[in-house]
């Protein structure tokens, strides 16, 4: 009996060490994959200057474009910025032990400048929507899942009539928080539209078509 | 950063890991000895025996498998009717008239642990063969796995028990789980660690089992019950995977369903009746391997249904009231195929470390044991038996322990 418990010790004993040897291995080679993915995205924050750049100069260039023009090429400068944002969040919520804050603060800058850009072509073309959706990065409630999908499914059916804008609120920006105070924003997640309408339960695409004359 | 449900994966896939990789260390130190047995140098007497109820359709076959059976020497054939109704003694009698090595006994209707009980105190043999009416033993299991017995330390040899014919998609299902068994078994006896003699065909030391008191009639796996007894006072089972009893299997799922339940309660009697050995060094492989293995398997596969159910509920949830399932679905497959091929991370790594270790310890249960080559190309089945039949497990776990703790289960009949 003593020689069977020596070989169970000894069976344990050796399965722990191979065992801590390739948890370790793992976790070796997850660190590696994402601190690569961190560099990648360091290097997609070059891109970030690209698309801020592109979004002032649009704005000071915009004067003498039709509405026609300045919603296809907002909508087209929309795009590339949601796009770029989908790209960074698979990398960013991949990731496990690295955490990429400065990267969804500046994809959130990106948004608020895009949004301001907005609301001035708005003026002068009044038949454009802007449907902002305040999230939490953080605290991803059931709720927020429901609006995500919404919001996802309506970008698909409504990206051509509406500007889409995401703003994670709880990355301590200072021009986040005081949309949130102009708007009078208190639930999280929050739909607002054309900065008169202010969405924070969950509805049905239809109702949010209300807003925005999509169809 | 990781979430309540991701550290709850984590911590299931690292425990699943550490089992698996305990199994590959205990195969590399046994895997030169596999599948030797000794030669047996004696020859002792063997009474084969047979409870039946209600077993007229097989009882007939069995039979003739069982005489067919190879050994230098007569053995004894009981045939125990635990008060069929049908035509089964009819159908041993006539047989018996022909083989004087048949002997048939008729008594009330009691249970298998009682039946077997009935048919060990009739046995003269040494060596007790307990045998299921619808086991097909090879010709040559008896002379492979008797030779076990030459060391006196040994109580009982169990040998590999595979399905008969699987036609049915719940019996493929089981062939491979029955085929993955022998390997395990042989591997744990290392550790001297063999937790059950099966009743389909179990070779016990007809004195011992006597001394012990016999089978447990109120267990409703008296199999399970006497080879922890066994291991309790000290002696030895050995597992003979060379030597091959064919069996034949529930057909459908509502029949394996109620079989499980009647495993798992018995499971959960054993368990509850030997606990008080959990780490007793004495008994360290009760104390130290199968307590342990069972109530960490017990809890880890009732815990990882819960966690991949709360998963599956935390997704269906985010489309209630339902608004975009067809973004939604593109919106998860993305996701999906962007973790696991684009931007792996520790949980994906480990998820398919494990994996790959659980496929590759299939392979090897087939190949190293050279268990039916045709299973190992049905590709689908062996899909569906890592998802869909495992799946099942714990939710027979969880039912089975529900009708065990409202005590709603009977033991005799059948």
């Amino acid at each position: 009996m003593e020689a069977d418990f020596m070989n169970l010790k000894q069976a344990y004993t050796m399965s722990g060490v191979i065992f801590i040897f390739a948890v370790l291995t793992i976790f070796l080679a997850a660190l590696f994959f994402e601190t690569s993915r961190m560099e990648k995205i360091k290097e997609e924050t070059e891109y970030v200057n690209v698309l801020w750049n592109d979004a002032r100069l649009f704005e000071d260039m915009s004067g003498n474009l039709s509405c026609d023009e300045l919603t296809e090429q907002n909508r087209i400068l929309g795009d590339r910025i949601y796009e770029y944002g989908l790209r960074i969040e698979k990398m960013l919520n991949s990731n496990k032990m690295v955490e990429g804050l400065v990267a969804k603060q500046n994809y959130a800058l990106l948004d608020i400048q895009f949004w301001k850009n907005s609301q001035r072509i708005k003026q002068k073309c009044p038949e454009i929507s802007t449907v902002v959706y305040f999230y939490s990065n953080f605290n991803r409630t059931y709720s927020q899942q429901v609006f995500d999908n919404l919001l996802l499914d309506f970008k698909y059916r409504c990206g051509r009539k509406t500007v889409y804008i995401t703003l994670p609120v709880d990355l301590n920006l200072t021009s986040v928080d005081f949309a949130l105070k102009k708007y009078n924003i208190t639930n999280i997640p929050a739909v607002l539209i054309d900065e008169k309408y202010l969405i924070s339960e969950p509805v049905n695409i239809e109702y949010l078509n209300n807003f925005t004359h999509c169809w | 950063m990781f979430s309540s449900i991701e550290i709850c994966l984590l911590i299931s896939t690292l425990a699943a890991l550490y089992l698996t990789i305990f199994f590959y260390v205990a195969y590399a130190s046994e895997r030169s000895s596999l599948r030797n047995y000794p030669k047996p140098k004696k020859f002792p007497s063997i009474s084969i025996t047979i409870p039946v109820y209600n077993g007229a359709n097989l009882i007939e076959q069995t039979l003739e498998a069982v005489r067919k059976l190879e050994y230098p020497r007569d053995f004894e054939i009981i045939v125990v009717d635990d008060g069929s109704t049908d035509e089964t003694p009819q159908i041993v009698s006539k047989i018996a008239s022909k083989d004087p090595r048949i002997k048939l006994f008729r008594k009330e209707n009691g249970g298998r642990g009682n039946a077997r009980n009935y048919g060990l105190r009739h046995a003269k043999g040494e060596i007790v063969v307990t045998m299921d009416v619808d086991a097909r033993p090879e010709k040559d299991c008896l002379m492979k796995a008797i030779g076990f017995f030459e060391d006196k330390d040994v109580a009982a040899v169990t040998i590999s028990c595979l399905v008969h014919e699987p036609k049915t998609f719940m019996q493929k299902l089981q062939a491979i789980e029955y085929a993955l068994i022998p390997l395990m078994r042989k591997i744990i006896e290392s550790f001297n660690a063999i937790y059950a003699v099966p009743g389909v065909f179990g070779l016990f030391r007809r004195d011992v089992v006597l001394s012990l008191g016999g089978f447990d009639e109120k267990n409703l796996t008296e199999d399970i019950e006497i080879a922890w007894r066994l291991l309790a006072h000290g002696y030895k089972i050995k597992m003979c995977p060379d030597a091959r009893v064919w069996t034949y299997v529930p057909e459908s799922f509502s029949k394996w369903w109620r079989q499980r339940i009647r495993w798992n309660i018995g499971g959960i009697q054993t368990t509850l009746k030997y606990v008080r050995l959990l780490f007793d060094r004495r008994i360290s492989s009760i104390g130290f391997f199968i307590l342990p293995t069972f109530i960490i398997a017990y809890f880890f596969s009732i815990f990882g249904l819960v966690l991949v159910g709360a998963m599956a509920i935390d997704k269906l949830l985010s489309l209630i009231p339902l608004f975009s399932a067809t973004a939604y679905g593109a919106n998860i497959f993305d996701n999906l195929m962007a973790e696991i091929a684009v931007y792996p991370n520790v949980i994906i790594l480990l998820s398919a470390l494990s994996f790959i270790l659980g496929v590759s310890w299939i392979w090897l249960s087939f190949h190293s044991l050279d268990v039916s080559m045709r299973m190992r190309k049905n590709v689908s089945t062996l899909l569906l038996f890592l998802t869909f039949y495992t799946a099942l497990f714990p939710l027979n776990y969880m039912y089975s322990t529900l009708k065990f703790l409202g005590n709603k289960y009977r033991v005799h009949g059948g």
